[in-house]
């Protein structure tokens, strides 16, 4: 869907959704980054939730339409329809979530068969990392797990605001090169989603 | 001074206004939904061992925000939990949405387990395989939706069609909460007692329908890319707002073709294990795919004589009463035009009416007034609802009540005739 501005409004916009298992802080990781609020009694997303943010990127303004997705098991027929045309993917299991975690190659399947992989950029992101006394999830475990796929890897907190808007701009800027790139009739970086065994590292800007 | 007169009709206003509250419903929808008041169900004794129990845990705490307290809430997962189980199934997002309506009437003074009856006898009655395990159908329910609203606006389906914005994208919360999560905590109520009253399943098509098209100028105006947003941020929170798309979603359900929820039937689409069903909407405009009823005209045709012909009831072989078995028979009558019959006529006289008919006979013999009343509030958004005062001449001031709500629900009278007996119609305006 991405689409080069007529108006002034912006430079691109693109479509970015957020996926992963229910309850991990999908919507709170959007309204942190979309409004500054956090709220523990956010209503479960079911089916699909919008935001929308226009931020800057290296000098290009860049309208992000975020896709809030449903995380659980029912809604998975449905979230398969929603990849079509994204750019953008956060992927987003809780550190105090041990099967969410366990889920993220579920997900990733997902997204290679949904998608075309080479077209989309990723982000994993492991919530919740400021309930340190309930975590199940190390930042290693989660840090080998990116490696293997060679995405970037953010622990991030919602309710604090840590690393939310260092995923989303890791995440727009690689967007905007990709952008860049086919425009110019380059070839698109090839995302790699299949395992490299560790090989290659990742390059997690900020990754704490 | 205030007259006696007066003093009732006040009266029976400050009843009519607390139908909407929490106490008369603990009252009112136990009956409404045959709920056996004695039945025991042993959710207190529960175990919360779920396989998603997590899911089912986190999904109460944020049930409502902080409407429902902690007790309510351990309550919630208490009824979920026992729901899934009886009910073999894994614990489905949603259910927390519909249940927490019910749950409230703890409050009351409600038994758990009559809470628990009427909810599950709910998602029995109106959601019946929405849960179910295997349980596909929701495609086909847009699939459906997108062919009734195209049938209804060809405009908002052709500007929705051509920014992509399918079903998909913002319908999925209407159909399997029912709206109930997009609306605040007393529209929901609402739109629990308007299911149960208006007790047609299919409702929610027009329902759904209706909201597009009470937001048809903001959607045909806005930017394409911002219509997933907009949609998706949608909310119920007003009552009359609520009103007005029920008043648009009422003619939707009458101006659809009858024929066509037949056809719905014949789909399965409500049943347990329903097969999805694809329709080829682009293809296969809704006309092509039913036929039109020769009823449908008659139907409009016999609307149209209760409006205007005087009825003069002598005993029940007379020809207006004949007419009224007609109308409203089963085989034609159109259930989205409730009709009330109030009636204080002996048995043997109210069953020979209403045999075979679809007309409701309410008897104020047992002594049901704040059910009729609460009847007349909540039919108070359809401008079709037909009441019938039928009693025997020395029994006219039982209907006393009746009339001073009538008057408080807006109605316009139209005609009073009797000799032995009589009917009275007046016409709700909205």
């Amino acid at each position: 869907m991405s689409r080069q501005a007529n108006s002034q409004d912006y430079d691109w916009l693109v479509k970015v959704i957020v996926i992963g298992d229910s309850g991990v802080g999908k919507t709170n990781i959007l309204s942190q980054f979309c409004d500054a609020k956090f709220s523990i009694t956010h209503m479960a997303t079911l089916g699909v939730d919008f935001k929308i943010k226009t931020i800057d990127v290296d000098g290009k303004k860049l309208k992000l339409q975020i896709w809030d997705t449903a995380g659980q098991e029912r809604f998975r027929n449905i979230t398969k329809t929603y990849y079509k045309g994204a750019q953008g993917v956060i992927l987003t299991y809780s550190v105090i979530d041990r099967q969410s975690f366990q889920n993220v190659d579920g997900w990733l399947r997902s997204i290679q068969e949904n998608t075309n992989s080479n077209d989309v950029q990723l982000v994993l992101v492991g919530n919740k990392a400021d309930m340190s006394a309930e975590r199940q999830v190390t930042m290693e475990e989660g840090q080998k797990l990116s490696q293997q796929y060679n995405i970037p890897f953010f622990e991030t907190s919602a309710k604090s605001n840590m690393n939310i808007n260092e995923s989303f701009h890791n995440l727009a800027q690689r967007i905007i090169s990709t952008l860049c790139k086919m425009q110019a009739n380059d070839d698109a970086p090839k995302l790699n989603l299949k395992q490299t065994e560790g090989k290659e590292k990742t390059k997690a800007d900020g990754c704490c | 001074m205030r007259s006696r007169s007066e003093n009732q009709k006040i009266q029976i206003s400050q009843i009519i206004s607390k139908a909407n509250y929490l106490y008369t419903r603990a009252i009112m929808w136990p009956k409404l939904m045959d709920i056996d008041l004695k039945m025991i169900h042993p959710i207190q004794s529960v175990l919360l061992n779920q396989q998603n129990q997590r899911v089912i845990k986190f999904d109460v705490i944020r049930t409502r925000g902080n409407l429902l307290d902690q007790n309510l809430k351990t309550q919630l997962e208490q009824l979920l939990t026992y729901y899934v189980i009886s009910n073999k199934i894994s614990y489905k997002q949603g259910l927390h949405e519909i249940a927490a309506p019910f749950i409230i009437f703890l409050q009351a003074g409600l038994e758990i387990s009559v809470i628990y009856s009427m909810f599950n006898e709910f998602i029995r009655r109106y959601m019946t395989n929405f849960f179910d395990n295997d349980y596909s159908g929701i495609q086909s329910i847009l699939c459906v939706y997108n062919l009734l609203l195209k049938y209804h606006d060809m405009e908002l389906y052709n500007t929705l069609s051509l920014h992509d914005i399918s079903p998909q994208l913002y319908a999925i919360p209407w159909f399997i909460t029912l709206c109930i999560n997009k609306a605040s905590f007393p529209i929901a109520q609402m739109i629990i007692e308007n299911t149960i009253l208006i007790n047609d399943r299919y409702f929610i098509f027009s329902f759904n329908i209706a909201i597009v098209i009470y937001k048809k100028k903001e959607i045909l105006q806005i930017k394409p890319d911002n219509l997933p947003y907009f949609l998706s941020k949608i909310i119920l929170d007003d009552e009359k707002i609520y009103y007005d798309i029920i008043k648009i979603a009422l003619k939707i359900h009458t101006y659809t073709p009858k024929q066509f929820w037949i056809y719905l039937d014949s789909l399965n689409l409500f049943n347990h294990h329903a097969k999805p069903i694809f329709l080829e909407q682009e293809k296969q405009p809704l006309l092509e795919l039913i036929q039109i009823s020769p009823y449908e005209v008659q139907d409009m045709i016999n609307q149209h004589i209760l409006f205007t012909e005087k009825w003069e009831i002598q005993d029940l072989n007379h020809p207006q009463v004949q007419k009224i078995k007609q109308i409203f028979s089963k085989q034609i009558y159109n259930p989205q035009q409730p009709v009330l019959i109030f009636d204080c006529l002996d048995d043997e006289v109210k069953y020979k009416i209403a045999l075979n008919t679809l007309v409701h006979i309410v008897d104020l013999s047992k002594q049901n007034l704040q059910k009729i009343l609460q009847q007349i509030f909540n039919f108070k958004m359809t401008n079709k609802l037909w009441i019938c005062l039928l009693t025997n001449k020395d029994n006219e001031h039982i209907f006393n009540p009746i009339y001073i709500a009538l008057q408080d629900a807006n109605t316009k009278y139209i005609c009073k005739c009797d000799k032995k007996q009589f009917i009275e119609l007046y016409e709700l305006q909205i």
